[in-house]
């Protein structure tokens, strides 16, 4: 008998809605518990044959705890099936799900999320199977004798994310109700919720207006843009290593000047990786001919390629700081630029 | 910044006189637009702008941090600070065998200057931030005119500005609740802000509310000299508190000299000349009572503070009690607003407006969040400090649940012996079958550095035995944690 909220401590079955051998899907309501309270709908967990109805319509006054019927996965052979048998006040261990079916033990889950939206399921029942053990958990399985798989496998976990709590190892030895491990994780459950019920509203001082439905632009990558106008004599070779020298600065150099809300050594802990890429560069020269010097030289027109302008467009990645470093990138180069000067041959 | 940027594209493609149009009606859209620049709004924005939106913030006090910082919490603590070192020199030092020469005093303006000092430190600190994650601050009063664009009336240098944003977060915080009769001058009868900066210590301060502001104030003042009457409507002080807490609590502010009147209704608060006049009728008997004060401090709560936001332009729901009605998922009936913090449901406290400013800016992006209610700590800076987390006795009881309790004082906890500070002790509420905790109530020194650890317990579902099987370093504090832990089903070591 599932515990359908905190207080319950037992329960009636109004009706059965599937037959044994009937097959159902998650979600499928499987009985009608009736509580001091309300009639509540139980809901499937997971896919599963009903294999065997213990507890029968209109039986009363069963105990939170007590198993109600046997649930088999799907493709079981419900002949061959052996049932463990079932104990008035203590439940018995799960055995292996392929062989034999388990009690029918439905979460109060399946009713908190049909009457509160904003539930989230805490106890899915699933350990996780990543999870390093709580140390009471491992000394229980040791003391126990369980391994960390048959744990793993057969331990309904209550805690959250699938954590196996101490409590669940001891519902397991059989040495306490598990339906008081359900009952807790339902009741922390309800209460890590802002309670949103029963608000009631102050009376409107304006009309309403209807939330207007818009979409979202996509978001395309930064890109800074910046010209430089580059002294005479100055080649393409030399540029192009300048602006790698200015790039491996921009990556290298700190973001922010020391001061007492800054330290170094913890922005270098938070900030992204040095060698994460923050920005692209894509270069382009505007050439232009060069004039002769002299109208008066009567030599031939030589054309030479000098670059004027350098076009420099940075596209930014994802990376935090990918805008600040392209922004430092653009300074730097201007300063190597405009360093670099008019060269004395 | 997409938008910035987007400027500087039309700079170098569009005719020059175009420009400054362009960059006038473009500047100002945003991804995210988070109205209130206190804990809450100001964590919501610079998340927001780490997870890559262009993001905007609206503050209107002039300053970054909202109440916690600029008039709460963080003044507040430096009041504690200062004014529990003070007591201790005066009234300590003989025992840990320091002498004095001389006398000690308090220079009251250079102990306000120590305070707002660190203000404007970390206010300055917020905005830095911005700057560093890229986050637009909008000084000024934000108003809506539609469900898409807000308002900016500047203040000081700030630029007026009608904002549009995708998504919108308000964040606008609370305001100290007026007492129905009671006309609050900030200057004889004080409102926790006010009572951050007196002039001059009162001979006679009374607390109307023996909530967590008032008891963290009448101990500030009564440490520099005031007498301190507290008068509390309820039976028990510290709202909230675990009922055996609440009551050890009393005993040892009294003993530090502070007066409590339970069960005291107020009818009565006026300003005569350098005077207030007060008068109270005990609930019990029936009598009424007079008392005179020099300063009389308001601290009955605080509430939803929504001024000047015109959220009635969009038809917000708000519910009886001033609250923006909200979601699951701080949604208000607008799909792109969402609303965090003091000004929503839920407890009225900064650390819980940070995690909702984060949840709600995740939600946003990925559309899942994290806030555990069940699991928001709460601290008051008295000596010895109260901290607690989880559910009470009293919670327990109602709920029909059995539960365990471990104990474990001071007074035998080494580092505490050696401190000379042994009041209090660590309460641990258990499940009484799994031993899974479910609340943990400290009163003692340094109770709320320690609570952080029972928090974790919490969120991994942890029972006494797990914590008390962690190696704790000694001599420390944090070994009463320990210990009441393990004496919740076994025996404490040390006691």
């Amino acid at each position: 008998m599932p515990a359908m909220s905190p207080t319950m401590e037992e329960g009636g079955i109004v009706s059965w809605k599937v037959k044994e051998g009937d097959k159902f899907d998650a979600g499928d309501v499987l009985l009608e518990v009736e509580t001091d309270k309300a009639n509540i709908a139980v809901e499937a967990q997971d896919d599963g044959v009903m294999a065997k109805i213990l507890k029968q319509e209109g039986e009363k006054e069963i105990k939170v705890g007590t198993p109600i019927a046997f649930l088999a996965e799907v493709g079981d052979n419900l002949a061959e099936l052996e049932f463990p048998e079932v104990e008035e006040k203590k439940q018995e261990p799960k055995k292996e799900a392929a062989k034999t079916p388990e009690p029918a033990q439905p979460s109060p889950q399946a009713e908190s999320n049909k009457t509160n939206k904003t539930s989230i399921p805490v106890a899915s029942g699933k350990a996780d199977p990543k999870q390093v053990f709580l140390p009471s958990v491992e000394l229980l399985l040791e003391a126990n004798g369980i391994s960390r798989d048959e744990a793993l496998s057969k331990i309904a976990a209550t805690g959250p994310k699938g954590r196996i709590l101490r409590g669940d190892v001891k519902a397991y030895l059989g040495q306490i109700d598990s339906s008081n491990n359900s009952k807790i994780a339902a009741y922390l459950d309800s209460k890590s919720h802002l309670d949103l019920s029963n608000i009631e509203l102050r009376p409107a001082a304006a009309p309403e207006k209807a939330p207007a439905k818009k979409e979202k632009p996509k978001k395309e990558p930064l890109k800074i843009t910046h010209q430089y106008v580059l002294p005479d004599s100055i080649v393409k070779d030399d540029i192009l290593r300048l602006v790698s020298k200015a790039e491996q600065k921009a990556y290298g150099k700190p973001l922010y000047a020391p001061s007492e809300l800054i330290d170094p050594l913890f922005e270098d802990i938070i900030a992204p990786p040095r060698n994460a890429e923050r920005f692209k560069i894509n270069t382009s020269f505007q050439t232009s001919v060069a004039e002769p010097e002299n109208d008066f030289d009567f030599e031939p027109h030589q054309e030479v390629q000098q670059p004027k302008i350098l076009d420099v467009e940075l596209v930014c990645t994802d990376v935090v700081d990918a805008k600040a470093r392209a922004e430092m990138f653009v300074e730097i180069l201007e300063k190597y630029i405009s360093r670099a000067g008019p060269k004395i041959n | 910044m997409l938008r910035v940027i987007e400027v500087q594209f039309c700079l170098t493609n569009v005719p020059e006189f175009y420009a400054p149009v362009q960059n006038l009606t473009n500047k100002e859209k945003h991804d995210i637009l988070v109205i209130g620049g206190g804990p809450g709004g100001y964590v919501a924005a610079i998340k927001a702008a780490q997870l890559g939106f262009d993001t905007a913030c609206v503050e209107k006090r002039g300053r970054l941090g909202g109440t916690c910082l600029n008039v709460g919490c963080i003044p507040s603590k430096a009041l504690l600070n200062n004014s529990h070192l003070f007591h201790q020199i005066q009234h300590e030092s003989k025992s840990r065998g320091i002498d004095i020469k001389g006398d000690v005093s308090v220079n009251l303006p250079k102990f306000m200057d120590a305070k707002d000092k660190v203000v404007a430190q970390l206010t300055g600190g917020i905005e830095m931030l911005f700057k560093k994650y890229g986050v637009k601050y909008y000084k000024g009063a934000a108003s809506f005119v539609d469900e898409h664009s807000v308002n900016v009336d500047p203040i000081e240098d700030g630029e007026k500005a009608v904002v549009k944003a995708d998504n919108i977060i308000i964040a606008t915080g609370s305001e100290a609740t007026p007492f129905p009769g009671i006309e609050i001058d900030e200057e004889r009868i004080v409102s926790s802000t006010g009572c951050l900066s007196l002039s001059e210590v009162p001979k006679r301060l009374v607390i109307i509310g023996g909530g967590i502001i008032g008891l963290e104030m009448g101990s500030v003042w009564s440490r520099l000299g005031s007498q301190v009457t507290v008068l509390e409507f309820q039976n028990a002080i510290g709202a909230g508190m675990d009922g055996e807490v609440s009551k050890a609590t009393q005993k040892f502010l009294t003993k530090q000299g502070l007066k409590f009147k339970l069960g005291a209704k107020v009818t009565k608060g006026v300003r005569e000349g350098e005077v207030v006049k007060i008068e109270y009728e005990d609930t019990k008997s029936g009598k009424t009572e007079a008392l005179e004060a020099d300063v009389l401090l308001v601290a009955v709560g605080r509430r939803p503070y929504l001024k000047g936001l015109n959220a009635e332009a969009i038809g917000l729901d708000i519910e009886k009690r001033g609250r923006v009605v909200i979601d699951s998922q701080f949604k208000t009936k607008f799909d792109h607003i969402r609303c965090i913090g003091d000004v929503t449901f839920g407890p009225m406290l900064a650390h819980k407006a940070e995690e909702e400013g984060i949840a709600a800016v995740e939600y946003i992006k990925n559309g899942h969040g994290h806030v555990n209610y069940a699991n928001i700590p709460a601290v008051m800076y008295s000596h010895p400090e109260v901290a607690w987390v989880g559910q009470t006795e009293e919670q327990l009881k109602e709920a029909g649940i059995k539960y365990k309790v471990g104990k474990f004082p001071f007074i035998a906890n080494s580092r505490a012996k050696t401190n000379m500070d042994t009041e209090g002790f660590v309460k641990f509420i258990a499940d009484a079958e799994t031993e899974r905790v479910l609340g943990c109530h400290i009163i003692g020194p340094n109770a709320g550095e320690m609570i952080a650890e029972a928090g974790l317990a919490l969120e991994y579902g942890a029972s006494t035995e797990d914590i008390a099987r962690v190696c704790h370093a000694h001599p420390t504090l944090s070994e009463a944690f320990k210990e009441a832990a393990g004496s919740v089903f076994g025996k404490p070591i040390n006691f």
